[in-house]
Formats: structure tokens, C-alpha cells, sequence
């Protein structure tokens, strides 16, 4: 039984944006994707399919339009991990 | 608040690079179309090796008549959608022919390809429905399942096991609604085929609804040219087929074949269908007398592949990286966007277009020569690509 509390999604996220953080910027739970990392809409899609595997879960693309920040991003996952794995 | 021009310099920085040293790439104007396959661009004959017109049909005899004829008898335009007063018999002879050569139960004709593909995602799909959508899918099904309001999910290119993973993940939250799979005969980009036997095998496990996109496959696969899912012996696994006019059939419109009762039912949900004018006569009766020539097109597929084999082969001797096996789409792969660039603009001097490609319009951030060949090049214009390709290539 892995671990899945927010904290421990935001650091496996976290782990999952190093290729896409170019400017080696730090990732906080309020790192803008879109500003900060300046992630593409492919880029995000790229994103969205790691994390997919990574967590074992579904990420609609929908969703990705609501989430900017790492920290929306990592309680979205935390939330779909509760739901697909309770 | 972001006024106007903020806006717009977003864009031109994005485009600097291309737009600075003259040329450019989304700027070209065909001053005069000769061939399918030669035109004047700045007062100079120019080859053309990108414009996805496989069979050459834009210049069919058969097919200039017949446009001639319509326009003469039934007007320039129908000025009204097919739920109103855009539904002409030759619309319906059109879709008529469609279903005979797909040889299933009906067809509907859309104003274009784009429009196609979101009428039909837009009016299948709705909120609560699920659909799984090959990474490398075009923009038009992407738009569609937006406009759907479907949950849509995104597997990688051709991994059959993949979409396999995505659809049993999906299933542990019993998705409520219908689950679609949406697939390309051939990808624009690449030019590369789907693995359909293997999808097909993944929908039916689960139980999915597929729909396959021959945009570019229509006209070039198969003995008559229905495209891959009937190259591959899915035909009756593909649920919906959708297809354009403006690439095989050489004019523009696109279309769905299906043998799934409820097809006619687009015709009242599908906001794409319902809220444009439907095809212009001349457009219709040209694209009906190109569907004849596909389906009698043997000797058409026959040197579009012989054209495509040779173009492949010449410039994988040249040591260039292409990025999928023989077909009527011949990408090369650049090493970057000033490279790319400067080939582009090399081959454009020497009198061959070809599409220039790049992120994030292209897979996996590559940047790409798109070369299109057609059934009209003849083998000494494959053979002046090559060359043309050879010194640029040289630098």
C-alpha cells in the first residue's frame, strides 16, 4: 500500500516536472505551470500522461484547464487517487 | 487587463525566428496553380511536394467538368444549411455514392474536413461520456471533443497497450456514459499508419465505440481506396469512418460513413452540420466525380505509391532521418527550428515547396520538411526533390 497524502503526490509531482523545468526554477506548491515553468499546451498534455502513469490514475485533459499552480495540480491527483483507489 | 497588442506580441515573438529573414513559411501565395503539382510563387515555377494531394484529382478532367456544369446550372453557392435550404440532390447523390463505395448504411457530407470531425465528436459525444484520443490525433478531434463536453483522455501514439492501461483504469470508476476511441488511418505529421488490428482488439475487450479518422488514408489505401480500416480488415470494427474532400478527392467538404443505426441522427445534434452552408454545387459535383475515379483509382494508387517509394528511397539515401516507412507522407526530421528554417527556404529557392512543421503543431517537439507525394508527380520531379534535397542537405 503506497502512501497518498497530498504532501507525498506534491513531491512525486514534483519529481515528474524536472524534465519540463528548464530554467531550473524552485518548485513550490505555488509554481505557476503556465507562468513560471512556461509549459505549452503540448507540454502540459506530456505532463498530464506522466503523471497518469506515475500514480496509476485517469487525468482527464478537461481538468487541465482548471489547475495553475503545482500545489492545484498535486491536490487535484491526491483527490483522483482517493477516488480511483478507495 | 491585457489590451490587444499585448496579445499579438506574444504571437509575432513566437514567429520571429521564421518571419525575420524573408521568406515566410505560413506567408506563401500561389500566384498561379498550373498542375496538382507545379505553380508560380514570386513570379517563378515552383514544384509543389506538400500539398496533400495524393491522387492529383484537383485537376481531373472529370472533375473540372463537372464543378463547370454544376456552377452553370445550380449556382456558385447553396446560401443555406442542409436542415434548411442547403440540401440539394446532389448532396444527397453524393452521400448516396459514399455509402455504396464504404459499402455501408449511410453517409452524411460535412463543409469541410474540420468540420467533420467536430460535428461528429461534438454531437456523439456529450458530458458524462469518456473518449480516449491517440496522442498525435489532429486538432479538429481535439476541438470536437471539446466542443462535446466529454472527459477526454489522451493515449500515447500507437500503444495499443497503452490505451489498453488507460480504458482498464478508467473502468475501475464505471464511467457512466459511452467510451469512444478516436484513431487516424494515416497521421498528418508523421505520416505514419495506426496499428488498427490491435486497437480494434483493445475496443472490443472493453466494449468501446472506435472512430477512425481517413483524412489522409481515403483514396490511398486499400483496393479501392477506402482507406485503412478496410486495408486492414477492420472495416466492420470501425465504427464511424470520417474523411475529407480536400486531400485524395482534391477539392474540400469531408464526411461520415457509418453503418451504426443513429447516424442520421448528426443531422439534428451536430451544430457543426447544422450551423454552416452546406457544399457549394461545384464543390459537391467535383467531389462526386473524384469518388468515381478513386474507386476505378488503381492505376492512380498504383503510381502514388511507386512515387512515394522513390521519394523515400532518395532521401534515405541521402543519409536523412525520415520519420516513418514509405507512404504518401514523407517526413524529414530536423535538428532545429534555425535548420529547419534555412532547409525550407533552400529547397523554396530551388523551385520545390514543401511544408514546413514545428512544435507545437509536430509530436514530441520535433521540427519537420513535411513532403506530400502525389499519383501526378512523375519520377523525374521525385527524382528533383531528391536533389534539391541533396544540396540543401549540404548546407
Amino acid at each position: 500500500m503506497t502512501a497518498n497524502t497530498p504532501d507525498d503526490t506534491l513531491d512525486g509531482i514534483r519529481t515528474l516536472l524536472r524534465p519540463f523545468n528548464r530554467q531550473g526554477i524552485e518548485l513550490t506548491s505555488s509554481t505557476s505551470m503556465r507562468e513560471d515553468l512556461a509549459l505549452d499546451s503540448l507540454a502540459v498534455m506530456e505532463l498530464a500522461a506522466a503523471i497518469e502513469d506515475r500514480f496509476d490514475i485517469v487525468l482527464p485533459l478537461n481538468l487541465l484547464a482548471e489547475i495553475h499552480t503545482v500545489g492545484d495540480l498535486a491536490t487535484r491527483v491526491a483527490t483522483i487517487r482517493e477516488e480511483e483507489h478507495a | 487587463m491585457l489590451d490587444l497588442s499585448g496579445r499579438l506580441a506574444a504571437l509575432v515573438e513566437g514567429r520571429r525566428h521564421l518571419v525575420a529573414e524573408g521568406a515566410n513559411p505560413f506567408g506563401v501565395c500561389l500566384d498561379r496553380v498550373i498542375s496538382p503539382t507545379e505553380a508560380i510563387v514570386d513570379g517563378r515555377p515552383i514544384l509543389l511536394a506538400g500539398t496533400n494531394n495524393y491522387l492529383g484529382l484537383s485537376f481531373a478532367r472529370e472533375c473540372v467538368e463537372a464543378a463547370r456544369e454544376a456552377a452553370a446550372t445550380s449556382g456558385t453557392g447553396t446560401t443555406g444549411s442542409r436542415v434548411a435550404n442547403g440540401t440539394h440532390a446532389l448532396h444527397r447523390r453524393l452521400e448516396r455514392r459514399l455509402a455504396e463505395l464504404f459499402d455501408v448504411a449511410g453517409a452524411i457530407v460535412f463543409s469541410t474536413g474540420y468540420l467533420a470531425n467536430l460535428g461528429v465528436f461534438s454531437a456523439l459525444l456529450g458530458p458524462g461520456d469518456t473518449v480516449l484520443i491517440d496522442a498525435d490525433a489532429h486538432a479538429c478531434i481535439y476541438d470536437g471533443c471539446r466542443l462535446s463536453g466529454a472527459t477526454m483522455v489522451r493515449f500515447r501514439h500507437n500503444d495499443c497497450a497503452d490505451l489498453d492501461r488507460r480504458l482498464t483504469r478508467l473502468s475501475r470508476s464505471s464511467p457512466p456514459g459511452l467510451v469512444v476511441i478516436a484513431v487516424e488511418g494515416i497521421y498528418s505529421m508523421l505520416g505514419d499508419c495506426a496499428p488498427l488490428p490491435g486497437i480494434v482488439e483493445v475496443k472490443r475487450r472493453h466494449g468501446a465505440v472506435l472512430v477512425v479518422d481517413e483524412a489522409h488514408s481515403f483514396g490511398v489505401l486499400g483496393a479501392k481506396g477506402r482507406g485503412l480500416a478496410d486495408a486492414t480488415g477492420c472495416g466492420d470494427e470501425a465504427d464511424f469512418i470520417v474523411g475529407t474532400f480536400s486531400k485524395s478527392v482534391g477539392t474540400t467538404g469531408g464526411f461520415c460513413v457509418s453503418s451504426r443505426p443513429g447516424l442520421d441522427l448528426l443531422r439534428y445534434s451536430s451544430r457543426p452540420y447544422v450551423f454552416s452552408a452546406s457544399p457549394a454545387p461545384p464543390i459537391a459535383a467535383a467531389a462526386l466525380a473524384a469518388l468515381d475515379l478513386i474507386d476505378e483509382g488503381e492505376d492512380l494508387r498504383r503510381r502514388l505509391w511507386d512515387n512515394a517509394a522513390r521519394l523515400h528511397a532518395g532521401l534515405a539515401a541521402l543519409g536523412l532521418d525520415l520519420a516513418a516507412p514509405p507512404g504518401p507522407i514523407v517526413a524529414v526530421r530536423m535538428p532545429d527550428e534555425e535548420t529547419l528554417a534555412a532547409c525550407w527556404r533552400g529547397l523554396l529557392e530551388r523551385g520545390v515547396y514543401v511544408n514546413l512543421a514545428l512544435p507545437p503543431g509536430t509530436p514530441h517537439g520535433t521540427y519537420l520538411l513535411r513532403c506530400s507525394v502525389s499519383a501526378a508527380h512523375t519520377p523525374d520531379q521525385i527524382d528533383r526533390i531528391c536533389r534539391s534535397f541533396a544540396e540543401v542537405a549540404r548546407g
